[in-house]
């Protein structure tokens, strides 16, 4: 107990003690503040009254030099008036005073105008001084006190003309600023001026009294306070009122130079501490109580501590002895081979036995169940717990732990736990090893029940003891009827009972049987099936049989189809070994070839039907044995002759991927390839066909030279001339004509046997530039660009010719909208600098082609052009041409711009070459030396009827001499021209016709290259309208287009005309002219 | 002039674009006297003469209506009044009406209108002298005050304003909001014609006199 008080005793001393010094402190703090806050206010309200002060003075400066003040008038009064006005609500009134100190004016209180103000203080010192001045407060006639600012006036001659004041209301005027100071409401101010008269108090009634005369003898500290004001402007500091001690601080300022206010605030300290609102007695209460809830608190911290301390003992004993009962459990379930747990409601392990953290490898202890056994992050599925929390145990659960991979079978049983909840006890059997057997188990009967094979199993006396599923999906048979019986059942079902014997003899044997047996399924339709019987044996003991039973009847019936097929097939089957022997062939290679079994089987191909020549290519074809079809190979049948046969290969290999053979499967090709003989000729033909008219035109070209020539020979006779000169025109015609004939039978005469011979190129392009003239379209222009020293090649003529006919034909088939083709040669120089090959360019401006169509360009049969317009042979008998001569050819086109087609032929040695070119040049030789001598001829002859011109357009130059020579004979004065241009050319400069250019007469050919004869009659008519003309052609007359033939101005002669026909419709035609002139 | 006065309304609702205008008079309106003399100091026109050249005016008001336009608290104006004419204030703030109510408490001739001086409700050449003291200095869009202005004024009548002309020395935050010559002078030309326009500057201040003939 004594202890207990003295505590108490302590404690209320420390109390008592912190109390104190925070009174202390408080009281402190308010003095500082009050101090610092109290100077603070009464220096801003003396600045604002200051401040207001000089304000007033100033306005009353500027106002005093208004003329109208200085020398008042009527105006001066209104002008006071208007200054009166905003001088704020302190202002009373506003006065203008005379220098004799008499009232002039004021407003708004008129009524003490001209009153004499000498008695007053201020205006003595004004009038004696003539400085500003504020006066003293003095009580005014309506009761308020009221204090004049009053400013001196001077004129221009700085002489003293009285002076303007501000009236103000003397306690409006200084409370409103010195209101502020007591913000505490407990200082006490005083405003005094410099003689100690009380002007201003907000406790004291003694206004306009001296201050000591107020105050009793105990407050003359505050006296001898204020007494510093006249020697300080500003102090703080310490005094006793009436024995109470008060803190205060004053500041004295000069106002107008004529008084000097002080103002003062103090408040005693005793006001400053109860401001602080600290009530020691509520302090010492406070603390009372503080100390009796102290006692209470303590005395009941006792009493719980005493209670803690006996329970605790208590729980200490029982403990001690739970521990040891728990740890002679947790030793007997250690001990267990088995892994023992207990989880609670909440699926945390509270327990695990050292088997389960063996187990685990590690202690699982705290964590849940779910996390811990199965990695999961939330209870299983198949979780007991719900049940063993309802008391419920649960035998035989089975899972699985994820650390170690290993299955238990649980037994779970509910524990009720102290608080009353129930926990799960968990014992666990390793089962991992029965399981993996059990998994196995299933597995392998999963897998044997599922096989498509039939699979019996008998004991050691054939009795069924299992049959899988294929059995009923084989024979259509349920199993369960069998189960049980002897595997003769089986065999009663399927209707084969005769294999009994076979099979009982091997089982008496203890051996195998194997074999393919032909039954019946439950429908009545039939299956082959193989199948094998195998004893069994543990230990050398048979315990039974397992049989085997395959369905084959798909394969069996696909063979003999695939058989039948292949027999009946035309497709050639050959196997070859790696050594090129036959190792087998089927009825087809027999049938047609004529070969027998015995005499190619085992046999070297190289040695019975395949050309020596073809050795190599077959080789190479049978060792790439790549799949794709070969070219069309000759096979020698039995009696000599050839069939064709193309070829894919394919390689045999065994399981290892080794290569043992070839597979060769052929298809008898000898009908297409007589047909592709065929086609080249039909296409030959085709092109002849194309040819017929321009031949046609031709050939009448060349009979109406020969014609002419005849007839001019024949006029040359009966003039005694020479006729050698027509003689030789017909002697070139004849051989021209012989040789267009060659050509064509050369063109359409089969050349499959025909020889090579030294060809330059430039001459068949030369002697076919006709021929394509006459094949290509009107609207399309050929331009040949040779090289003149081109190089010569071995070929075959005619080949060669069909070349540059299919290129060309396919060109001007590909413009039909018109263009142009062009036909380069040149030569090609290898590194070495020699002549290697020579390059023959055919291009044209067509639509071209695309890819997909380049790629199959050169494909037999491959067009694409309508269809019954071209038979797909064209290209890819070039192709074959070009490598036949063991050429190249290249193609390359843009769509819509055009293709061109680059041919590399091999050249010739030079020397070849030479001797070539030399007969070509003695040749040509010939020709010039006889046409030289008939332009000699020809010279001799004058002409006759001069004054009728006549213009003869005609492109085949020797028909054109013919005629200008006839009718130069005739005595016509004749202007010739080679085509449309030409004579354009020679009519027309600048788009005019020239001036001395006249014609009576046109005779043109209809089809010229360039411009033809029907738009340049169109064209000379613009120039000369009165023109006529006769059109000449070897076609009919379809190709004028709408032009009338009259007979008068337009007339036509078809080729071949002679020299009569020509000169009668000439002079017919220009004996209308005169007739109509 | 009896019968020219239509109807006099208390209140005429003012116009959106004036009521921003009303509320900053508002609030100034119970220091704008004491503010006046600096502004009018400040602009070079030492008070006197400024209280002169409107007392040049007030000789012409005898008799007459006068309608003061952005009357305001109507100081100085106010002071200066002759007992026999008839005064129409017209401003927007209530506040400075208030004011003026105080001024010319003992005016009986003297009404104050809280109307927009755009919709003044008085019939067409019904009134001798229009004031616009520092008026067009505080509205932005003057052209339907001036045409009101034209259409009230009678013929021989007088239209009166001073405006605080612009200048690079004056304060430019202030209450009376200086203008520049340009404006000036589109204000006043809208009165040419038919009248004589007497003006006399003190400092930036213009006073300028119309008089119709």
């Amino acid at each position: 107990m004594k202890k207990y008080i003295s505590i108490l005793v302590i404690f209320f001393i420390v109390i008592f003690a912190v109390i104190t010094a925070y009174l202390i402190k408080v009281e402190r703090i308010a003095v500082e503040n009050f101090k610092s806050s109290n100077i603070k206010n009464i220096q801003f309200s003396s600045s604002l009254l200051r401040q207001k002060i000089d304000k007033v003075f100033y306005w009353l400066r500027v106002v005093s030099g208004y003329p109208d003040i200085v020398n008042f008038n009527d105006r001066g009064k209104k002008l006071l008036k208007t200054l009166y006005l905003p001088q704020g609500h302190t202002v009373r009134g506003i006065s203008r005073v005379s220098k004799d100190m008499k009232l002039i004016y004021t407003y708004p209180d008129e009524s003490a105008i001209g009153k004499d103000l000498s008695a007053q203080t201020h205006n003595q010192y004004i009038h004696r001084y003539h400085r500003p001045v504020l006066s003293s407060p003095f009580k005014t006639v309506q009761g308020y006190r009221a204090i004049v600012a009053e400013y001196p006036i001077f004129d221009k001659k700085h002489n003293y003309m009285g002076g303007i004041g501000l009236l103000f209301d003397f306690d409006k005027f200084v409370s409103h600023y010195l209101q502020n100071i007591d913000s505490n409401r407990y200082c006490k101010i005083l405003l005094l001026d410099k003689r100690g008269y009380i002007l201003f108090s907000n406790y004291l009634d003694a206004l306009g009294e001296p201050l000591e005369d107020v105050l009793s003898n105990s407050e003359e500290e505050l006296l001898n306070f204020i007494a510093k004001a006249k020697r300080e402007d500003r102090y703080t500091g310490y005094f006793s009122v009436s024995g109470q001690k008060c803190i205060g601080s004053f500041i004295a300022f000069d106002v107008s130079g004529y008084n000097r206010w002080i103002i003062i605030s103090y408040a005693e300290l005793s006001d400053i501490f109860r401001g602080t609102n600290v009530n020691l007695f509520y302090v010492i209460s406070i603390s009372i109580l503080v100390i009796i809830f102290g006692l209470i608190s303590y005395y009941i911290y006792r009493m719980i501590l005493d209670e803690r301390k006996r329970l605790h003992e208590e729980l200490r004993n029982k403990t001690q002895s739970l521990v040891e009962s728990e740890n002679r459990l947790r030793l007997m379930f250690d001990s267990l081979d088995e892994l023992v747990s207990l989880v609670n409601h909440e699926y945390t392990i509270e327990y695990a036995n050292e088997s389960m953290i063996s187990a685990l490898g590690y202690d699982p202890t705290g964590n849940r169940c779910f996390e811990a056994y199965g990695g999961r992050k939330e209870p299983c599925s198949e979780c007991t717990m719900k049940k063993v929390l309802k008391g419920k145990s649960v035998i035989g659960h089975e899972i699985r732990f994820v650390k170690n991979n290993r299955y238990y079978l649980t037994n779970n049983y509910p524990i009720k736990n102290p608080d009353g909840n129930l926990s799960q006890l968990s014992i666990m059997y390793d089962i991992t090893e029965v399981k993996k057997l059990e998994l196995e188990r299933q597995q392998i009967f999963r897998a044997i029940n599922n096989a498509e094979e039939m699979i019996v199993i008998c004991d050691k006396n054939m009795r069924i003891k299992y049959l899988n599923e294929a059995y009923t999906q084989i024979t259509g048979f349920s199993t369960h009827r069998i189960i049980g019986k002897s595997y003769r059942a089986v065999l009663d079902y399927i209707g084969r009972r005769d294999v009994y014997r076979a099979i009982d003899a091997a089982v008496r044997k203890r051996q195998p049987w194997k074999g393919e047996i032909t039954a019946r399924r439950r429908d009545g339709s039939e299956i082959i099936v193989y199948a094998s019987f195998s004893p069994l044996y543990e230990n050398d003991t048979l315990y039974g049989y397992i049989g085997l039973v395959r369905d084959i009847t798909k394969e069996r019936e696909s063979e003999i189809t695939l058989r039948r097929i292949l027999e009946k097939s035309p497709i050639i089957i050959l196997r070859l070994n790696n050594d090129y022997n036959v190792t087998s062939a089927n009825t087809t290679f027999y049938k047609l070839t004529g070969w027998e079994e015995e005499d190619i089987i085992g046999k070297n191909i190289f040695d019975v039907f395949v050309r020596k020549e073809d050795r190599e290519y077959v080789m190479a074809e049978i060792a790439k044995a790549d799949g794709e079809i070969n070219r069309a190979q000759p096979i020698i049948k039995k009696d000599g002759n050839f069939i064709f046969v193309s070829w894919i290969n394919l390689p045999m290999t065994d399981i290892d991927g080794k290569r043992y053979g070839t597979f060769c499967i052929g298809v008898d090709s000898t009908r297409e390839k007589e047909l592709e003989s065929r086609y080249l000729q039909a296409q030959k033909m085709e092109a002849v066909g194309r040819l017929a008219g321009g031949i046609a035109h031709d050939f009448n070209n060349l009979l109406t030279a020969i014609i002419g020539n005849v007839e001019l020979a024949k006029m040359y006779l009966e003039w005694n001339e020479s006729p050698l000169e027509p003689l030789l025109e017909i002697k070139a015609a004849v051989e021209r004509s012989e040789a267009l004939t060659r050509r064509l039978l050369l063109l359409s005469r089969n050349e499959s046997g025909a020889n090579f011979e030294i060809i330059d190129c430039n001459e068949i392009i030369s002697g076919m530039e006709k021929m394509f003239r006459r094949i290509i379209k009107e609207n399309i222009k050929l331009k040949l660009d040779l090289d003149s020293n081109l190089a010569r090649v071995k070929g075959i003529r005619s080949q060669i010719e069909q070349i540059f006919l299919n290129l060309v034909i396919n060109a001007s088939d590909a413009m039909p909208e018109g263009g142009a083709i062009k036909i380069c040669t040149q030569n090609v120089r290898g590194n070495e600098g020699k002549v290697r090959e020579i390059k023959i360019t055919v291009e044209d401006t067509g639509v071209g082609m695309d890819k997909n169509v380049m790629e199959h360009i050169f494909e037999p049969f491959f067009t694409t052009k309508a269809e019954g317009k071209g038979t797909g042979l064209g290209l890819s008998t070039v192709y074959g041409i070009v490598k036949s001569h063991k050429g190249e050819i290249r193609v390359s086109s843009v769509v819509g711009k055009g293709t061109r087609f680059e041919i590399f032929l091999p050249c010739v040695e030079w020397s070849e070459k030479s001797t070539a070119t030399d007969v070509a040049r003695s040749s040509n030789s010939s020709v010039e030396h006889e046409r030289s001598k008939v332009s000699s001829a020809l010279d001799e002859k004058t002409n006759r009827k001069r004054d009728k011109r006549i213009l003869v357009v005609e492109d085949e130059n020797t028909i054109r001499k013919i005629l200008v020579r006839t009718l130069r004979e005739y005595g016509y004065d004749i202007v010739e021209a080679e085509d449309g241009l030409d004579a354009l050319k020679k009519i027309t400069l600048n788009g005019k016709v020239k001036t001395d250019f006249w014609c009576d007469l046109l005779i043109t050919d209809v089809i010229m290259p360039g411009m033809g004869g029907k738009e340049l009659f169109e064209q000379i008519k613009k120039y000369l309208p009165e023109i006529r003309v006769i059109f000449v052609s070897g076609y009919d007359d379809g190709n004028l287009n709408g032009l009338l033939i009259d007979g008068k101005n337009i007339k036509f002669i078809r080729k071949p005309y002679r020299v009569r026909d020509i000169i009668n419709s000439i002079e017919e035609m220009l004996s209308w002219s005169k007739e109509s002139s | 002039m009896e019968g020219k006065i239509i109807k006099f309304l208390d209140i005429l609702p003012v116009g959106e674009r004036l009521k921003k205008t009303g509320n900053f008079f508002d609030s100034i309106a119970s220091t704008y006297d004491s503010a006046i003399i600096p502004i009018v100091e400040n602009a070079g026109c030492p008070w006197n003469r400024y209280i002169e050249e409107l007392d040049s005016v007030v000789e012409e008001m005898q008799d007459k209506v006068i309608v003061d336009i952005g009357c305001g608290t109507s100081f100085p104006i106010g002071t200066l009044l002759p007992k026999n004419s008839i005064y129409l204030g017209v401003d927007v703030s209530v506040s400075m009406l208030k004011c003026a109510s105080q001024l010319l408490s003992d005016n009986m001739n003297a009404s104050l209108f809280n109307i927009d001086a755009s919709r003044i409700p008085l019939e067409d050449n019904s009134v001798g002298v229009v004031l616009a003291i520092f008026f067009f200095n505080s509205v932005e869009d003057y052209v339907p005050d001036v045409r009101e202005i034209k259409r009230i004024l009678a013929p021989q009548s007088i239209f009166y304003a001073v405006f605080l002309e612009k200048n690079e020395a004056l304060d430019k935050i202030s209450i009376v909001k200086p203008i520049d010559r340009e404006r000036i002078e589109s204000i006043l030309s809208y009165f040419t014609g038919r009248k004589y326009i007497f003006e006399s500057r003190c400092g930036n201040l213009r006073f300028c006199k119309v008089r119709f003939y």
